[in-house]
C-alpha cells in the first residue's frame, strides 16, 4: 500500500460519507425508483487477455505473445488490471465460437480480449480480435483485423490494444508510437550519447546517430518523419534536423551563437528554440523551409525550453526574468507573456499536452525534482512524481500518459526512461537496455 | 613563484589516482617545469577556471583574481587565443543549464575583455550539465562542477 | 586550486581541439538502417481470403496448452450460431445459448471468490462475521471442481492482487522489476488536503450488512491491501437490515424462489404498473442501494468518460438482480465514444454488484421494480 493510495482512498471514504449525509432522499411517490450516485471507486479496470488463437501450428508462439503485449500495453496505462492467465477457468479455443462468459465472470474479468493469428506461408500475419463485456455479456464495437509483416507482430499487437483502450475509455490510445531519445553509455563524467528510437514500450531500439559528439534532446515532428536535436558535431551546441526516412542531417540555420531546445509547431513548418548570443538565452523562431527566423524575446533574462499549443496560436516556456525559473504563455508571435506557475521552487521544461488543456513540467524544489502538470492558467498544480531528479517530460499522443527521465544519486548515478499517468497513479519504469534520457514521444504511427 | 608550481604539480600528481575525469594526463608527468607560454602553464600556474555560486553567474573576488592572472597571461601570449567553457552542476535542467552555463562563459569573456584581451581572441561555449568534472551528487561536487574554464589554443577562437 | 583540475583542463584542449577538428568530420558516419513499415487494415472480405489462403489446420487441433479448454468445449453451440466478424454485436443466439451457465455462475461466482476470502474476513475485526458464513456455501467449490480449476490457481488469482489502484505492483508480467516499481511507486506523490481525515467515521456510520455483499475482487483488495477502505460502509446500516428481515424473511424467501424456479419468465418481464403501491422506500434503503451500486462504479477519473453524467435504466426482478438489458436513457455534453464508455461503466456498476441481488426489501417491490439510476462523476473527476 503506498501512501498516494492511501490519499486517494480516505479521501474517497471521506467523500462518500459526506455525500450520504448531504443528499436526502426525495419521497418517492410515482414512476421509477431514482437513485443518484455520485462516488464510485477509483481502481484499474479488471481485464482478461487470453492467448489468440493460433490458426495454424506456427503461429502458436505468436498467439501467445500477441496477447502479452496487448496485456502489457493496456496494464501500463494505470486504467487496466489482468488477471493472470494462471486464474483463467477456461482459454479461447476457437474464435468463432460463443464466449463462455459465465467462466469470465467468475474470475471477475470485465473485459475479455480475443483473438485469433494466421501464419501465412509468405511471412505475413493476419491478426484478429473482439472486445467483450463480460457482465453485460456482449462484444464491444467492432472487430477489428490487421495485416502485416511478422516482424511488426508487436505493432499489430499496439494496434490491438489501442482500439481495445479507445473502445473502453472513449479515447483515443497511444500504444502505437514511438519515442526518440538519446541512449547514454560510459562513466558520468565522460558520458557518450547518441540518439535513438524505440517502440513506447521500450522494444525494437535502434540507434539514429554515433555517439562521436554530444546529442540532447530529440523532439519529433507532428508527422514522424522528422527529428530536431542539438548535436555539438561542431563544438558547440546548435540545432540539427534528421529525416527519418533518408537518414540525412543538416544544421537547422546559420545563426550565430548557439542554439537548443527546438521544438516543432503543430504544422511542423517552423520550429521554436532558444538562441544563446552574448550570455543571453532568448526565444527564436525559424522557418524550417527558408530558414527565416524571428526573435519572440528580448530581455537580459533566460528565456528557454518553448512549446506550442496544439493549435499553434501559443508558445509555453519558461523564463528567470522575476529571479528564478518560472513558466510563461505568450502568444506564438512574441509580445507580453503571462506568468502561470506560482507554487514553490523553479519550474521548467513546459509542455502543452496535445489535448490543450494541460501544461506538463518540471519542478525543482528543496532539492527534489518532480514531474508535473497544471491546468493552462496556471490553476490545479499536481506533481505526479518525485525524486533527486526527474526531468524532461512528454505527453503520449493522447496526452493521458507522460515520459520523462529519472538520474539516480551519486557517482554512479545515470537516467532511466519511465511512464507516468497524470494522475500520478502508474509509474512504471521503460524497460531498456543501458541508459536512457531527454524522450520524446511520436504521435500515433498511421 | 617557481615553488608555487612544483607546489601545485604535486598536488596534482598526487591527485592523479583519485582522479576520474578519464581525460588523458599528458601535463601532469611530463616533467615539473612548463613553457610559461604553454597552456600547460595556463592551466596549472596561471588557473584555468573560475567557480560559481548556485545558479549564479556573477563573480567573487577569487574569481575576479583568477582572471586578472588569466587576462595577464592573455596579455603576454598574444598569439593564443580561448575558449571559455561554462559549466552547471547537476541540479538544474538540461536546458536551463545551458542557458546558465552560456551566462558564465560569458561573465568570464566579459571580464577579460575588460582587462583587455582583445574579443576576437575569445569564444564562449557552454556545456550546461553535459560534462561534470567531479561525479559524486554532493555539495562537494556541485560546487567544482559550476564553473568556467578557459581552455588556450594557439591560434584562431575556430 | 583545486586538484584534478589541471589534468582536466588539457583534457579539454585535446577534446574541444579533437570536437572542432575531428569531431565536425563525423556527419559522413554512417547510422543504421532506419525504417518504417505500414500494417495493413484489411476488409472483411480481403480478410477472408487471407486466411482462406493459409493452410488452415483444423481448430481442435491447435488446442492451446490450457486444459480447461477440452471442459469448456462441450458447452460451446453450435457453429451455425457464430457471430460474423463484420457484424460484430453479439447477436442475441449466443446469449441465449449461454443462459444456463450463465445462470449458474451468477450464483455461484460470488461464492467461490468468497470462499477464499473467508479467513481473511476472520482476520478483520471490524468485519461482520455472519457475512462470511452466509456468503460460503460448498456446492460452488464442487462446481469449480468439475471445471478443472484447481483450488491453488484460485488462490494464486486472489492472493496477489495489487492494492487499488495502482498497478505497478500486478503480479503478472515482470517479477524482477516490481521490488522496484514498488519502491518507485513510494516516490510518487499527490498532495492531498484530505488525506489526514479519518476513516472511522464511515465505518461508524453503516457497518456492514452481509445480506448486500457482493464479493467482488474490488473488496477483496480492500480487504487484503488497503484497511482504509475496507472500513468503508457498505450496504445497509444492520439495524434497518435486521428490521427488515425479521418482517419479511418468508416473503423474501417466496419471492427469490419464484425468480429462481419457473417464474424467471414472469421475473424478467414483469407488467409494469404505472403507479407503484406501498409504502416508498426509506431513505436507508436507497441508501443501501446507492452504496451498493457505487462500489462496483469504476471512474477513470482523468477521462472525458468522467465529465459525462449518465442516466441509464434496469428493471429488477424480485430477487434484487437486474433482468433483462440495461437501458440508456441520457447523458450530458460529450463525445459519443465519451458517452459510450460512461454507459459502459454504469452497466457494469449495476451489472456486477447485482449479479447476487441488491438487498432491497421484498414487500417494496412494486417501488424499485423499474430504477432510474443517475452516475454523475463530477466529485470523482480530475481533469
Amino acid at each position: 500500500m503506498t501512501p498516494l493510495v492511501k490519499l486517494l482512498t480516505v479521501k474517497l471514504v471521506a467523500a462518500v460519507f459526506m455525500t450520504v449525509t448531504a443528499v436526502p432522499a426525495l419521497a418517492q411517490t410515482t414512476g421509477p425508483l431514482k437513485i443518484e450516485i455520485t462516488e464510485g471507486v477509483i481502481e484499474p479496470m479488471p481485464f482478461a487477455a487470453p492467448a489468440f488463437v493460433a490458426q495454424n501450428s506456427n503461429a502458436r508462439q505468436l498467439a501467445e505473445d500477441l496477447a502479452a503485449v496487448v496485456a502489457a500495453d493496456l496494464i501500463g496505462s494505470g486504467i487496466f488490471r489482468e488477471i493472470p492467465r494462471a486464474a483463467h477457468i477456461s482459454g479461447i479455443s476457437n474464435f468463432d465460437a460463443p464466449v463462455q462468459f459465465s467462466d469470465w465472470k467468475a474470475i471477475n474479468a470485465q473485459a475479455l480480449v480475443t483473438g485469433a493469428v494466421t501464419l501465412r506461408s509468405n511471412g505475413q500475419i493476419a491478426v484478429k480480435f473482439r472486445l467483450f463485456d463480460v457482465f453485460a455479456q456482449a462484444a464491444l464495437g467492432e472487430g477489428l483485423q490487421f495485416v502485416g509483416t511478422k516482424e511488426d507482430w508487436r505493432r499489430m499487437a499496439h494496434k490491438v490494444a489501442d482500439a481495445v483502450y479507445s473502445r473502453l475509455t472513449g479515447e483515443t490510445g497511444y500504444f502505437d508510437s514511438r519515442v526518440v531519445f538519446v541512449a547514454e553509455t560510459g562513466p558520468k563524467n565522460a558520458r557518450r550519447k547518441r540518439l535513438a528510437i524505440m517502440d513506447y514500450d521500450g522494444a525494437n531500439v535502434r540507434n539514429l546517430t554515433d555517439d562521436a559528439s554530444i546529442v540532447l534532446a530529440p523532439r519529433f515532428s507532428p508527422d514522424g518523419n522528422k527529428v530536431l536535436y542539438t548535436s555539438y558535431e561542431t563544438g558547440m551546441p546548435r540545432v540539427f534536423v534528421l529525416n527519418l526516412n533518408t537518414m540525412r542531417r543538416r544544421a537547422l540555420d546559420d545563426l550565430p551563437g548557439m542554439t537548443f531546445a527546438p521544438r516543432f509547431s503543430p504544422d511542423g513548418k517552423t520550429v521554436v528554440m532558444s538562441l544563446s548570443e552574448g550570455g543571453n538565452t532568448d526565444i527564436y523562431t525559424v522557418n524550417v523551409a527558408s530558414g527565416k527566423r524571428s526573435r519572440m524575446t528580448s530581455s537580459p533574462s533566460i528565456e528557454t525550453a518553448p512549446s506550442y499549443s496544439p493549435d499553434g496560436r501559443q508558445i509555453v516556456f519558461e523564463s528567470d526574468r522575476a529571479g528564478s525559473q518560472q513558466l510563461y504563455i505568450m502568444s506564438a508571435n512574441g509580445g507580453e507573456a503571462r506568468r502561470i506557475s506560482f507554487g514553490k521552487g523553479r519550474y521548467g521544461t513546459p509542455v502543452w499536452s496535445p489535448r490543450g488543456d494541460l501544461v506538463a513540467f518540471t519542478k525543482i524544489n528543496k532539492g527534489r525534482f518532480h514531474i508535473g502538470v497544471m491546468r493552462v492558467d496556471g490553476s490545479e498544480e499536481r506533481l505526479l512524481t518525485a525524486s533527486f531528479l526527474d526531468e524532461g517530460p512528454t505527453w503520449s499522443p493522447n496526452g493521458r500518459m507522460l515520459m520523462f527521465f529519472r538520474e539516480t544519486r551519486g557517482a554512479n548515478g545515470a537516467p532511466s526512461i519511465y511512464s507516468v499517468d497524470t494522475s500520478g497513479r502508474s509509474l512504471k519504469k521503460v524497460a531498456i537496455q543501458g541508459f536512457g534520457s531527454d524522450p520524446s514521444w511520436s504521435a500515433l504511427l498511421k | 613563484m617557481k615553488r608555487t608550481l612544483i607546489g601545485l604539480l604535486a598536488v596534482c600528481v598526487l591527485a592523479l589516482a583519485g582522479c576520474s575525469t578519464g581525460i588523458p594526463d599528458s601535463g601532469a608527468n611530463a616533467g615539473e617545469n612548463f613553457k610559461q607560454d604553454s597552456p600547460q602553464f595556463f592551466m596549472a600556474s596561471v588557473g584555468d577556471r573560475v567557480l560559481f555560486a548556485v545558479d549564479q553567474s556573477t563573480l567573487g573576488a577569487e574569481a575576479m583574481s583568477i582572471l586578472d592572472a588569466q587576462a595577464g597571461w592573455m596579455m603576454q601570449n598574444g598569439e593564443f587565443s580561448a575558449i571559455i567553457e561554462g559549466h552547471a552542476d547537476e541540479q538544474g535542467t538540461r536546458e536551463y543549464n545551458l542557458a546558465l552555463g552560456a551566462r558564465r562563459a560569458t561573465a568570464v569573456q566579459n571580464y577579460l575583455v575588460s582587462k583587455g584581451v582583445a574579443a576576437g581572441r575569445l569564444r564562449t561555449v557552454t556545456f550546461g550539465k553535459e560534462r561534470p568534472l567531479e561525479i559524486c551528487s554532493t555539495e562537494a561536487c556541485w560546487s567544482k562542477n559550476r564553473r568556467a574554464v578557459s581552455v588556450v589554443s594557439a591560434g584562431g577562437t575556430s | 586550486m583545486e586538484t584534478g583540475t589541471y589534468i582536466s583542463g588539457l583534457g579539454h584542449v585535446a577534446v574541444v581541439g579533437w570536437a572542432i577538428l575531428g569531431g565536425a568530420m563525423s556527419s559522413d558516419s554512417q547510422p543504421p538502417e532506419f525504417q518504417v513499415t505500414d500494417i495493413s487494415v484489411v476488409s472483411e472480405a480481403a480478410f477472408a481470403a487471407l486466411i482462406s489462403d493459409a493452410p488452415l489446420i483444423a481448430t481442435n487441433i491447435n488446442q492451446p496448452s490450457s486444459p480447461d479448454v477440452s471442459e469448456a468445449a462441450p458447452d460451446a453451440p453450435k457453429a451455425g450460431e457464430l457471430p460474423q466478424l463484420s457484424s460484430f454485436a453479439q447477436p442475441e443466439a449466443p446469449q441465449a445459448a449461454g443462459t444456463s451457465p450463465d445462470l449458474a455462475s451468477v450464483k455461484d461466482s460470488p461464492r467461490a471468490s468468497a470462499q477464499t476470502d473467508a479467513p481473511q474476513l476472520a482476520e478483520q475485526p471490524t468485519t461482520d462475521v455472519q457475512g462470511a458464513t452466509l456468503i460460503v456455501p460448498t456446492a460452488p467449490l464442487a462446481n469449480r471442481d468439475r471445471n478443472g480449476l484447481k483450488q491453488p490457481d484460485q488462490l494464486a488469482m486472489i492472493a496477489p492482487e495489487p492494492p487499488a489502484p495502482r498497478v505497478d505492483v500486478t503480479p503478472a508480467p515482470k517479477p524482477p522489476t516490481d521490488a522496484e516499481k514498488a519502491q518507485e511507486a513510494e516516490k510518487a506523490t499527490t498532495p492531498d488536503p484530505e488525506a489526514s481525515k479519518p476513516a472511522e467515521k464511515a465505518d461508524e456510520k453503516a457497518p456492514d450488512q452481509a445480506a448486500t455483499e457482493i464479493i467482488t475482487e474490488a473488496k477483496e483488495q480492500e480487504k487484503t491491501a488497503a484497511p482504509v477502505r475496507s472500513s468503508r460502509p457498505k450496504g445497509r446500516p444492520a439495524k434497518l437490515a435486521e428490521n427488515s428481515s425479521a418482517a419479511t424473511g418468508i416473503e423474501q424467501a417466496i419471492a427469490k424462489d419464484q425468480a429462481q424456479t419457473g417464474n424467471g419468465a414472469g421475473a424478467t418481464t414483469p407488467v409494469r404498473a404505472s403507479v407503484p403501491s406501498g409504502p416508498p422506500l426509506s431513505q436507508n434503503e436507497r441508501e443501501g442501494l446507492r452504496l451498493a451500486v457505487r462500489d462496483c462504479w469504476n471512474v477513470n477519473p482523468t477521462s472525458d468518460a468522467a465529465r459525462i453524467t449518465v442516466t441509464i435504466a434496469v428493471t429488477m426482478d424480485r430477487s434484487g438482480k437486474p433482468s433483462g438489458p440495461v437501458q440508456f436513457l441520457s447523458a450530458t455534453e460529450g463525445s459519443q465514444a465519451a458517452k459510450d464508455s460512461a454507459f459502459e461503466a454504469a452497466r457494469r456498476a449495476v451489472l456486477r454488484c447485482g449479479r447476487t441481488g441488491f438487498d432491497l426489501p421484498a414487500e417494496k417491490y412494486d417501488q424499485w421494480r423499474d430504477i432510474e439510476m443517475t452516475f454523475n462523476p463530477e466529485k470523482m473527476r480530475r481533469k
